[in-house]
This record gives structure tokens, sequence and C-alpha cells, in this order.
């Protein structure tokens, strides 16, 4: 619009000079045609050149930014590039639409990065930052890069249709440090620990040293009555295994209630990964995975992953099968009449979550 | 420096020249100060901080109904105080306008939405200045405030993309981080908006010369008064007036012969203007007589044609004198001698006396700016124009074969006389065309005055009959007068005191004795017409500064006056009574190297009015239909370096070393220039053999690595040898990047990957492809950074 606007006045400059025959006016005309036809040459220069490649993470959290990374690579020998703006075309949901997109891409949310400059033959990384708004796939349908410099009459863009996902998972609550305690009468270990070989607690067994082994660890009694290195095999604990058991059965709860229960179940995933349990999942109504207790990273993504993409549409689809060796910690939108679950797992449900964890106290995804 | 805190600096300064260019155009300092000082307010408002190194400015932009009411009031006020002569005035109250919503919207900076219309109310005051003014200065003015626009765009354009970027961003920040800057960045900005300025530049230029022009009058103005000098086109002896001294250019004079550069006579060069040969003694005024409208020839701008207005003596040559007025003058058109022909594309209508050989043009309403006519004339010579005008006259009306005997007594202003002439009016039937009495009439009644003439006519040893109408010895009998009075009287700007009835005239030739040049004419004038020698006086310029561009220069200072006697056999001839050292006295006042400045500037400005200022049509289809000439180009090239030459040989007073002085800066010239080649060839050979290599191989089928493919690593050294970080000889490049990992993660990751990529190409026998290359270069880009947002 700058532009239209900018050829109008240079259109009645031309007039003016026309109609006064002022050869100072003739030469303005001129030059702010030439300025016209300069911008929109350099512009497209710059953006000839341009190769752009996107970076995204894998997964992402609820209210917490989610950074994209555009490789920005500028092949031209001589031209380098200016105030440069990548807009990425985000869709999670349901947004209102609040940028638009050329060539048919529409709707959504722009997610916005700039780069000052990217010299000949050079290239740049350029970082947007989206919130997402709810869990589930947050798609990137494509990006756009664009530029008016140098003065902004022209304004030129390259559009990159390459879409990508990202896993938004749901929000995590910061919760209690004694939580789990209190929830499981005070017995970190659980009544099911048990100890695998591997650590440094209790004798196990002795075997033959191996190159590698510690020194330290040689049964010298045992050895010398052989005349073979033996060494000594220890145990380690075995973390105590936590199934979260969420009943999202079709009942009285709302979607909003039953988002609540999802990040509960969120949270105490988080939390008890935090504190060294195995964390298993299950999940009654909606198709999920069943997961089995386990603990690390990987093992909390998996849970994180399938907490995301749960669909509240299809939630008739039976009661998962339980752990015996877990402990269960289920948890509904609501009390339900028909309970889920062993008998001795605690149950909580989503109005638990603002007692367990204040909103003001989000905690900073791992994700 | 940060572009984003640079905008800023910049979008004042671009305000504040524009403001000034406008202020510089109407010539008003005070409207400057003003002007200036609400910007520097502005400033401190919105930008200056409370304490150094405080973070926001002082004050805020002002609430938008503020603004509102304040550009209401400021529409009202100016069609209230501009109602009357608003239509007269247009472009001067539309500027003033907006000049004032300019200023105010200052203060109502908030977004960069803002900013841009504050630049583009700027940009349309300095367009509206344009019409004002054409001057040279102003015009540099001009183009150091376009230059700052286009710098201050720029920059806006990474403040928008930035804004854009801080818009879309939905994570609360508490302030925007800063973007990296590299020396890369500062030099390419730099170069490319140089680039882009010369090649806007030269579009513009082109697109100047080649644009059509249409036939319309140039440079309308709205200020019908034209400026102060030292020029009037009437004498009036009693007043006040002080005779300008300023040394303010009023016009340029181009003389020329056909074939000739240019023409330089030996002494100065009388620029006439008007003609007075009346002399009313009650108002003490010289004036331009009604015979002066006898026989006119009428000239239509439309024809753009050459206007013959006399036939040029066949044994004289006619010269051209190419008139560049930097403001027009009235209706007074110079000239030079005898005007024998005429050429404008300003003026609209040329009337030319031929009785007294004065041209007056008319000029399109409200026009000011530069005029530029050429009138061609004839070298002193005879001009019987007079006598061919009278016998004419007389052949037209036959009653006035009496005017002998009415001129035989000439005692112009008593009752007889005038009774006299209107009978002979009445018999006439043709009210004040008379020209048997054409500059004849006495001037003072003073018998005093007719004794001293007879007084210095019998001391030349010279006769003449006062009944006689030309006399062959009046040339010689105004000389001997002139002569008297150049001896007698003194050339003072001071003038004494006038007692209240006194005839100035009276006064100056025999009490004060004192006076300027007006004075000097007018005691010549009356002294001869007391004996009947048919003269008149005569304004205009004295022309004496020649410029080394080939033209001269005409100051307010040079105005000047003299008489012009008729001769019947040499025409009307001048004469100046003025004593020598007057006028010289006041034109010489700046000497020395301010004076040489001086000149080279108004050597600019004349070529820059003569070839931008007045290019048009006819310049047009001449630059564009010229065939090149070789012959011609070479001659134009000498007689430029010939100019240089004089011009350093004034400026230096080298004398002929001024010549070797510019050989050796030419030489010098040539020799830049051949380096400047041979090192582009250079560069431009390497490019293209870095291109071929990078071929080659691949043509060729043989990936091998070459010796130079690893340069990428003695990059990152140096690189990281700028920082103090030098690999020990002794470290391989794994242990010295893992070292500089291990002190900090995230700085030297680069350096990890361009070792990986080192060992890769080096150990691995892997070519150094496009992909890797732009690999290496990516991570030496990005280690170059020190930091990143």
């Amino acid at each position: 619009l700058a532009g239209v606007f900018y050829i109008m006045i240079a259109f009645f400059v031309g007039l003016a000079a026309i109609n006064s025959h002022t050869n100072m006016l003739y030469w303005l005309f001129s030059l702010m045609l030439s300025t016209v036809v300069v911008s929109g040459f350099y512009s497209g220069m710059m953006l000839m050149g341009l190769s752009a490649r996107r970076i995204v993470p894998r997964r992402g959290m609820v209210g917490q930014s989610l950074t994209a990374e555009y490789e920005l690579a500028n092949r031209n020998r001589i031209i380098a590039c200016f105030a440069l703006n990548v807009d990425d075309h985000v869709l999670d949901g349901d947004d209102a639409p609040r940028g638009t997109f050329r060539r048919g891409m529409r709707g959504g949310r722009v997610a916005s990065g700039w780069a000052l400059h990217i010299p000949p033959r050079g290239s740049a990384r350029v970082r947007s930052t989206v919130v997402p708004r709810r869990r589930g796939l947050l798609e990137l349908r494509g990006f756009e890069v664009h530029s008016g410099f140098p003065f902004g009459l022209v304004r030129k863009a390259l559009v990159f249709k390459r879409s990508a996902q990202v896993i938004v998972h749901p929000r995590c609550h910061r919760l209690g440090r004694r939580l789990i305690a209190e929830l499981f009468g005070g017995d970190s270990s659980s009544p099911n620990t048990s100890r695998d070989l591997g650590g440094q607690e209790d004798f196990y067994g002795l075997r033959e040293h191996r190159p590698g082994d510690n020194v330290r660890m040689i049964h010298w009694r045992r050895s010398a009555r052989d005349g073979t290195l033996m060494t000594r095999q220890m145990t380690r604990p075995r973390p105590a295994q936590i199934v979260i058991l969420l009943d999202l059965r079709p009942g009285e709860h709302t979607p909003d209630q039953a988002e609540r229960a999802i990040e509960l179940a969120a949270s105490w995933i988080a939390h008890a990964d935090a504190e060294g349990y195995a964390v298993g999942l299950a999940v009654a109504g909606p198709v999920a995975p069943v997961l089995r207790p386990g603990a690390g990273r990987d093992q909390r993504n998996r849970l994180l992953d399938a907490l995301a993409l749960i669909d509240l549409r299809d939630a008739d689809h039976g009661t998962p099968p339980l752990n015996e060796r877990a402990g269960h910690l289920v948890i509904s939108p609501l009390p339900r009449q028909d309970p889920i679950g062993p008998p001795d797992a605690a149950r909580l449900t989503a109005a638990d979550l603002n007692r367990h964890a204040p909103p003001h106290a989000a905690k900073e995804s791992a994700a | 420096m940060n572009p984003l805190k640079l905008y800023s600096t910049l979008l004042y300064a671009q305000v504040t020249l524009g403001v000034a260019c406008y202020c510089v155009a109407v010539e008003r300092p005070t409207l400057a100060m003003i002007s200036l000082g609400t910007i520097a307010l502005s400033w401190l408002a919105l930008h200056a901080s409370r304490k150094p190194g405080a973070d926001g400015p002082i004050g805020g932009a002002m609430p938008r109904w503020v603004i509102f009411l304040a550009s209401v009031a400021i529409s009202l006020a100016t069609i209230l105080q501009h109602h009357a002569g608003f239509k007269e005035r247009m472009i001067e109250v539309l500027s003033e306008y907006i000049l004032l919503l300019n200023l105010v919207k200052l203060f109502d900076r908030r977004s960069i939405r803002d900013d841009g219309q504050v630049m583009l109310i700027n940009g349309m005051l300095v367009t509206c200045s344009m019409i004002f003014t054409i001057d040279l200065y102003f015009a540099g003015m001009v183009m150091g405030y376009l230059a700052m626009t286009m710098l201050t765009v720029m920059v806006m354009q990474i403040k928008i993309a930035h804004d854009h970027a801080q818009a879309a961003d939905d994570t609360p920040r508490a302030a925007p981080p800063a973007p990296p800057l590299s020396r890369a960045y500062r030099i390419q900005f730099r170069d490319t908006a140089l680039v882009l300025g010369i090649l806007c530049l030269a579009m513009s230029v082109a697109g100047f010369l080649t644009m059509p022009r249409g036939s319309l009058p140039a440079f309308a103005s709205l200020d019908p008064d034209g400026p102060v000098t030292g020029f009037n086109p009437n004498i009036q002896l009693d007043d006040d007036t002080q005779i300008t001294q300023s040394l303010n250019p009023v016009m340029y004079l181009k003389l020329s012969r056909p074939g000739a550069e240019s023409l330089e006579f030996d002494g100065p060069v009388l620029v006439r203007g008007n003609v007075l040969d009346r002399y009313d003694p009650r108002q003490k005024r010289w004036n331009r007589g009604r015979y002066s409208y006898f026989l006119t020839a009428e000239y239509s701008q439309r024809d753009k044609r050459e206007l013959r207005l006399d036939a040029a003596p066949m044994d004289r040559e006619p010269f051209a004198a190419e008139f560049t007025m930097l403001r027009p003058m009235g209706e007074t058109l110079f000239s030079i001698q005898s005007p024998v022909a005429f050429r404008s594309e300003v003026h609209t209508a040329v009337w030319h006396g031929k009785l007294d050989n004065v041209l007056t043009g008319r000029l399109p309403p409200n026009l000011k700016g530069t005029v530029q006519y050429t009138v061609a004339c004839v070298d002193r010579g005879p001009q019987p124009a007079l006598a061919g005008e009278i016998a004419r006259h007389l052949e037209l009306f036959p009653q006035s074969l009496q005017f002998s005997d009415l001129d035989a007594a000439p005692s112009f202003g008593s009752s007889a006389d005038d009774q006299e002439e209107r009978r002979l009016r009445s018999l006439r039937g043709d009210p004040g065309a008379s020209p048997i009495y054409y500059a004849r009439r006495p001037v003072v009644r003073d018998p005093r005055v007719r004794e001293l003439a007879e007084s210095v006519m019998r001391q030349a040893g010279l006769a003449r009959d006062p009944k006689s109408m030309d006399d062959p010895a009046d040339h010689l009998l105004a000389a001997a007068m002139a002569d008297h009075l150049r001896a007698r009287c003194a050339y003072t700007l001071d003038l004494p005191a006038l007692p209240p009835d006194a005839d100035p005239i009276s006064s100056f030739l025999f009490d004060s004795r004192k006076g300027h040049c007006e004075y000097f004419a007018s005691a010549l004038a009356a002294m001869l017409r007391s004996i009947g020698v048919r003269c008149r006086v005569v304004t205009g310029f004295m022309a004496t500064e020649f410029n080394s561009g080939g033209f001269y220069v005409v100051r307010e200072a040079d105005a000047h006056a003299w008489v012009e006697v008729y001769h019947p056999d040499a025409g009307w001839r001048a004469f100046d009574a003025t004593p020598d050292g007057g006028l010289r006295d006041v034109a010489a006042q700046a000497g020395g190297w301010l004076a040489l400045l001086r000149g080279f500037y108004e050597h600019l400005e004349f070529q820059w009015i003569t070839n931008v200022i007045g290019y048009d049509d006819q310049a047009r289809s001449q630059l564009i239909g010229r065939e090149i000439n070789l012959h011609e180009a070479w001659h134009w090239l000498l007689v430029r370096v010939r100019a240089m030459a004089d011009w350093l040989d004034r400026l230096t007073g080298a004398g002929r070393w001024s010549l070797l002085l510019l050989a050796a800066a030419a030489a010098a010239g040539v020799i830049s220039a051949v380096a400047a080649t041979i090192l582009l060839a250079r560069w431009a050979w390497a490019r293209w053999a870095s291109r071929w290599r990078n071929w080659l191989p691949r043509l060729a089928a043989a990936p091998t690595p070459r010796p130079g493919a690893v340069d990428f690593y003695a990059a990152m050294l140096r690189i990281l040898a700028r920082s103090g970080l030098r690999k020990p000889v002794h470290q391989t490049p794994a242990a010295f990047a893992r070292r500089l990992v291990d002190s900090d993660p995230v700085r030297f990751a680069p350096v990890a990957a361009l070792t990986d990529l080192f060992y890769e190409i080096r150990f691995g026998d892997r070519p150094l492809d496009t992909d890797r290359r732009r690999r290496a270069d990516a991570l030496l880009n990005a280690l170059r950074r020190p930091a990143r947002p």
C-alpha cells in the first residue's frame, strides 16, 4: 500500500512538473520513479538467491515458547540481504486468523522472525517463537521470506510450502515434592520395589573378571582359590513403578475438565519422572497406547506424546489392562460411580490440579 | 551503530534538513529558528533520557486528541489568515500549513506508521520548497536531503522488519534483542546504500534528460514583489534611498559571436536597462517618455521564434548576449547596445521601442526564479534610428512640420510651451507622439546650468548653436562635460542632506559636488540639454567581472546610470561621467581566496542554471539527436582544460605552473584510473578463475582434494587468533577444538564442526564440494559473530 501511495504522489509531482515546467520537479519525479524501480529490482535480486531451511523441535508444550529456526543461505555472490522477515504459518487448533499469507495460505497464526543481514554467499539463522495454545499436533504449514528493503516501496516474498509438525504436550504444572509420599503411604520405594543387576548396593554374585572391570571389585580370596580372577557383582534398586490410569470414559465431565485431567496426568508424569520413578500410562476411553512403566527422558516423552495425541472426541474404547506390579494413580475429570483400577489405587480428579499445582506455578518445560 | 538506535537520529536529521531547506528557500531565518527549536523540543520530549544511561525519554508523545485539535486549529488559522489572498499565494500558504503540520506531527510519534507520515509531510514540504528557489546551494541542500531520506528509509526498513517480528512474537519480553552487528554488515550496508544511491541518481538523471518537456512558462511563484537590487527602472533624485553595495549576483551575462565560445570586452560592459528621457522637476524624477511607445514590435512566446527587432548593419557583426537573470526584474529587458533580435522561452510578450531602443517584456504572472533570454546586439557603431523615425513620423503627420520652430526654443516647462504643445497635439490628433522633442527638453530651469555648460564648451574650444537639432560636435561636447564632472565632483554613496526646495541636480553641480552615478548622469544630461544637445539617461549595470567560465557576473552593486548622446551619423553613444573609482571600488570589496572561491561557485551556479534549470525541449532534442564528433569532443575537452587552468591560475597565482599542476593532477587521475582498472580486472579474473577451478575438476571427474581445500581451517585459525586464541604447534586440531569447546560450548561449537570437516576432507579424502563449502562458510560466519540474540 505504501508503494501505491508513493506512486500516486509521484504521479502528482509529475503533473506539477509538466504544469509548471519546473526542472527541479521533473528531476524529483524522475527520482521518485527510479526509486520504485531500484526498490523492486533490489528486493527481487535479494530473494532470488535465497534458500531457506526450517529447523523445528519435535516437541513443545502448551504455554511455553516454541522456537523454530530458519537457516537462510544467500547464494548471491554480490548482493547482500538486509531486513528479511520470515513468517511461518502456524495452525494449532481453531485459532482465529491473525495474519495473511500469499498464494492461498490464509488463516492461522504467524510466527515471525527477522534477519538483519546476510552477506553474499553467507548464511544466517532466524528464530521465530510461537506459544502453542492447545495440546496435540501443531502444524507449520509453510513459511514466507519477505523484504521491503531498500525503500519499502515494493515488497517481495518467497514462499516455501514446506509443512512440519510439532507434538505439543499438555501443560505440566509444578507439584508438591511430598505429594507422592502422601498418596502412596510414605513409602517412596513402593510395595513392589525390586533390585536389578549392575549397581553398587548389595552383593549379587561372582563371575570371571573381564578386562575393563573395576579392579576394586575383584574378589581376591575366591580368585586365589580358583586360580582365576573373579569379580563381585552388585545390585541396584529398581525404581518404584507408578502407572497413571487416566479415566476419560464418557461421563458428565466437560471437555475442559477432561483437559485439566490430562494436564494433571502430565504433571504427575513429569513429577514422578523427576523423582526417579518408573512411570507408565494407561488411558481408559480414548484410543491411546498402553505404556509400561519406565524411566528416563525417552519414556517421559513417550508418555507425554501419548497424552498430547489423545482425541477426546472418540472416547469409548474400554478400559486398558492393569499392571499388577505397579502402584496405580487413577486420574479422572470428575469422581465416578464406576471407578477403574485396583481398589488400593490413589485417585485424583481434575479439581485436584488447583490444589496440587496453583495456576501461577507453571513448571518450565523439559521437553 | 545499532540501526534501531540510529533510526530516530536519522529521522530527526532528515526532518531538520527538510525544514531548513524550506526556510532557506523562502529566506525566513526567524521561521527557521522557531522550527528548529520546535524540532529540538520534540527530540527532548520523545528521545532524550532523564539521566545519562537511563532508559526512557523525559516526556512522551502527545495524546491523539491534542494532535487532532492542533491540526484543526492550524487548518482554521491558515484559512482565516489567508482567505483573502489564498489564490495568489497558494503554494506559500500550503507550504506554511505543511510545515506546521510537520512540526505538530513530530510530537505524535508512536509507531513506524507515524514516522512514515512525518517523512511524507516533510517530503511534501521540500517539494514545495523547490518551487520557491533554484539556487545552487539550495539544490545542494536538496541533494543532501534526498540522500539522507534514502538512508533513513533504508534503516527504517530494518526497523520495520524488527518491529514486524516483535509484533508477531507471542513471548513477552522486557526489551527487544539487539540485532547482531558485524563489521561485514557495516561495510556492506554502506556499500549497498552507496550503490543504490548512485543507481537512483543515474536513473533519475537519465529520466530527467529524456523526459519530454511541455511548452508552458516556467517557475510559477507567488511572490510578485521582486527582490531589492541596485537597479531601478526610474531615477528618483530627492529621496533617501541608498545605493546597495550588495555583492549578490543579479544576472549572468554571456556574450558570444557565432563560432566563438565566449566574448570578453576589453573594458566594462554597459548593460542597458531602461532609457529615461524626461525629467520631471516637480517630482525630481527621471521617467521614460511616451515617445518610447512609438512603433513597437510585439512578440508572443507561443511563437517560440526569434524576433527580428531591427535590421543589423551590413558592416557590423551582431553578437549574442545571453542573459540569465537570477530573479525577474519587472518588465525591464536588458541589452547591450542596439538590440536587433530577441529570443525567449519564458516571456509572453515583448515590446521594442524603436525610438529609444528599449526592450520591455511581459512575464507570466506570479513568476519567480531564473529567466533566460537572448538578445542579439550590434557592436558600437552608427545607429541612425532616430533620424529615420523622425522622417517617418513627419510623413505620417505633416502638421508637425512646425516642430522645428518649437524646438528652436528649448524652454520646456513654461506655460507658453505647454500651450503650444497642446495645440500641436490637437492638430496632430496623436497626443504624446512627437519625436522632435525627444530627449531635447531642458532638465532644470536653473540658468547656472546653461552657463556652466557654455563655460565648459568654451574651455574645450567648441561652439554650438542651441537651435540646431543635432550637431556633429555633440559627442565632443559630451566628452568634455563628462571630463569636467569627473574632475570637479566626487563620487560618494553618503549623500549630503538636500535643502527642502532645492533642485538635486543644481545642488549637486554647484553646492555639494558629491553624489553617485545617478547624480553624475543627471547633471551631464542637464548640462547637455541646456545647450540643445539631444541626450538621455540610461539605467542598467556596468559589468566588469568576467568569470573564467566565460561569462560576466553582474552584481547588485554594479547598478549604474550613464548618458547617451545622439549623433546624426553615429547614433546614440554612451558617455559616463561617473569617476572610475566609484563603482569599481564597490565591486572589488572582496578579494583573494574568498573572491576566487566565490567565482568558482558562481561558475558552478551558472552551469547549473544554464544546463539544468534551463534544460528545455530544444536542449533535449539536441542531446538525444546529437552525433558524436570526436573532433568536437576533443575541442570541448581542450577548452575545459584551459578554463580549469585559468581558474587554477587565478586561485593559486601560479602562472604557468597552473597548467603543470593541472597536468600533474590529470596524470595522477589517469594513473589512478589505470591502477583501479587493473585491480578490478585482477579481481574479476580471480573470481572467474576460482569458479573455473571449481568446475574443471568436475568436468574431468577427478574429485581429488586440492591443497587449498582446507583453507577454511586456516581461516578459522585466523578468526580465533584475532580473539587471542592461537593453536599451539604441539596440539592437534582435535585437541585444540576440544579445549575450546570445553571452555565455552556454545561459542565454540562451530570450531568443533569445522575441525570435523577439516578431518573429513584432509584425511578422509572427501572433496570440498559446494555443500561442504557452504557449510564451512556458514560455520565461519557463525564463528565471526560473537553473540546471537
